[in-house]
């Protein structure tokens, strides 16, 4: 047997798995398809359990020295031997030739040169070109060349060519002649002995359960666009701010938002009650009222001191599902019943923040169909020998519990590859 | 299930012990092989139904409340309530059941029994009879609604024998001579 394994999508499952076969002495192909690593998690700011900054939660040299806190930021990712990285790349097939797999890649350019960057960043300093930042919600700009997430891995700008003049300020001003305006597409097939799927999961757009107001009014956002805002490197710094600018006095969460519901998202996104409850105790702690809507709070044993602080914090729990957010004077109001008071109690608030289903990202993508289940899960050993899936792409799951089944994928792939037996 | 937090004294709504001995275990299977009723077992009582709900904050019972109460067999309590006959029938609850539960479809079924066991409201009743005398519910008055409207004084072709007719013969004809 070979020892060549693709990890296809490098978020924090497809990260510790290729961390744990490249140290096991695989060779790893670390597959993902944005500009840096950290998928969702590098969005969220703090991530519970231990209320880290994700872009610590991984992966660098004390793997096995009994540390937790491992930094996207100084890691391995770009330096281990065993393991190469390869942003901006899609799979575009796989075939299935005898017992290896033919993994076609398709490579879009980044404009800046990997291997020869400095992160001297002279180069967006020098761009005219401004932007509304996506990732920030579009309440700050960024330039043409920039970085998505600061501190993202590779640590290298990327320059979007849809709002690029090609002035060319850049390439001048850069003195190692990293900027390459016309990059090209790369395709590339490798041969692999194993393809591990971590492909994740994203935020649904709230839209998937209409009702809410999301799209009506500005203040209704979804958890992780709180998240950005709760960031300390987000679009307020970390202050939880209105559309308008205002200082945020009071927010009202709705959980189960288009999980749990028949005509939205069947299944539990599991993450959602967690990640609330953080959010919850990050803004008692900036002396904003909360008040969260649900109709069952699954809180996993591990994270249950997110629950304790919440209500230690005086975070105000409504048993009920609101059915609806009204906008009234440009405010968000929410229409629920509490159960135990029976009230119908109409929330006034200047922000409403729906915990929308998290939905896989593997869906989008035919080339993955056959290993998918009706709702676009994978099977933890697909029923094709030699492809795996870890993390959320097994279903939605929390930041531990991804972590652990990229740990136990990981053993198993290489049991199957070198295991003795 | 994770409860939140201790309560401090009692609920703000003091709800009255149910009495065991009363309740029909038998009528949650009643509703479920009625048409639409199988997926009565599936709600988790989140109460988006109440929430959805345009009339429910004036009613006594809600209607969560009414599935939870059907579950648990409150027979009596149900088919006697004026709740199900108060229902506005816009479907609000039954579109946005996370759970598929035909709410609305469920308490026409309930009215259908109420209806079998001659426990209608007296204004419904009336109701009945006015169809039942004139064909129709909303008689429209000849003298001034159509004439501002430049119309001749009766409806054309308006004929409500057969609707009399039909219905003489079924429940609600029965139900309006104070039969069975």
């Amino acid at each position: 047997m070979g020892d060549t394994v693709i990890v296809v999508g490098a978020g924090l499952a497809g990260i510790q798995v290729s961390h744990q076969l490249a140290d096991l002495g695989l060779r790893v192909h670390l597959v993902e398809k944005e500009a840096t690593v950290g998928g969702l998690s590098a969005h969220l700011g703090k991530v519970f359990p231990t209320d880290d900054c994700a872009l610590c939660l991984d992966a660098c040299e004390e793997l096995f020295s009994g540390h937790h806190r491992r930094c996207q930021y100084r890691s391995l990712l770009g330096t281990q031997k065993k393991l190469s990285l390869h942003t901006l790349t899609e799979v575009r097939s796989i075939k299935h030739e005898g017992d290896k797999f033919s993994v076609s890649l398709k490579t879009t350019p980044r404009y800046v040169l990997l291997d020869r960057c400095v992160v001297c960043l002279e180069c967006i300093n020098v761009c005219d070109v401004e932007v509304p930042d996506e990732l920030n919600l579009g309440r700050v700009l960024r330039r043409a060349v920039y970085r998505p997430i600061p501190q993202g891995v590779p640590l290298a700008p990327i320059i979007d060519m849809n709002s690029c003049t090609k002035c060319s300020k850049c390439v001048d001003v850069c003195k190692v002649d990293a900027i390459d305006l016309e990059q090209k597409c790369k395709t590339r097939t490798i041969k692999a002995d194993a393809v591990v799927l971590a492909t994740g999961v994203e935020e649904s757009s709230p839209s998937v359960l209409p009702g809410y107001a999301y799209g009506h009014c500005e203040d209704v956002l979804t958890q992780r666009e709180l998240g950005r805002l709760l960031d300390s490197a987000g679009p307020s710094n970390g202050k939880a701010l209105t559309a308008s600018g205002r200082q945020v006095g009071s927010v009202t969460m709705i959980l189960c938002a288009g999980s749990r519901d028949l005509n939205a998202v069947e299944y539990c996104s599991r993450a959602c009650c967690t990640y609330s409850l953080k959010h919850a105790i990050m803004l008692r702690e900036q002396g904003v009222d909360v008040t969260i809507c649900y109709m069952d709070l699954r809180v996993p044993t591990h994270s249950q001191s997110f629950l304790e602080r919440a209500r230690e914090s005086d975070v105000t729990f409504v048993r009920g599902k609101p059915d609806h957010v009204v906008v009234r004077e440009g405010s968000p109001v929410t229409i629920v019943e509490d159960t135990e008071s029976q009230k119908r109690l109409e929330i006034e608030s200047d922000l409403v923040v729906l915990a929308s289903p998290l939905v896989p990202h593997a869906a989008e993508r035919e080339v993955f169909n056959s290993f998918l289940d009706k709702y676009g899960f994978a099977a933890r050993h697909n029923a094709l020998k030699g492809i795996y899936a870890c993390g959320t792409s097994t279903g939605a799951n929390d930041i531990p519990g991804s972590v652990a089944e990229a740990n136990s994928v990981a053993l198993e792939v290489y049991m199957a590859l070198k295991g003795g037996a | 299930m994770t409860e939140t937090g201790e309560k401090k004294g009692l609920p703000d709504v003091f709800i009255e012990p149910i009495n065991m001995s009363e309740l029909d275990r038998g009528f949650r299977k009643e509703i479920q092989s009625m048409p639409n009723g199988e997926e009565l077992s599936a709600c988790f009582a989140c109460s988006t139904c109440t929430s959805a709900c345009p009339v429910a904050n004036i009613w006594e019972i809600k209607p969560h409340q009414l599935i939870r109460m059907i579950i648990l067999g409150m027979r009596e309590k149900v088919l006697s309530s004026k709740e199900i006959w108060l229902c506005l029938t816009c479907f609000e609850c039954q579109e946005r059941c996370p759970q598929g539960v035909r709410v609305t479809d469920i308490f026409f079924d309930c009215k259908n029994l109420a209806a079998e066991e001659n426990m209608i409201p007296d204004s419904i009743v009336a109701l009945g009879k006015e169809l039942l005398e004139k064909g129709q519910l909303y008689i429209v008055t000849a003298d001034w609604e159509r004439e501002d409207l430049d119309l001749e004084p009766d409806v054309p072709g308006l004929s409500t024998d057969a609707v009399k007719r039909v219905l003489g013969g079924t429940r609600t004809g029965r139900l309006v001579k104070g039969g069975k």
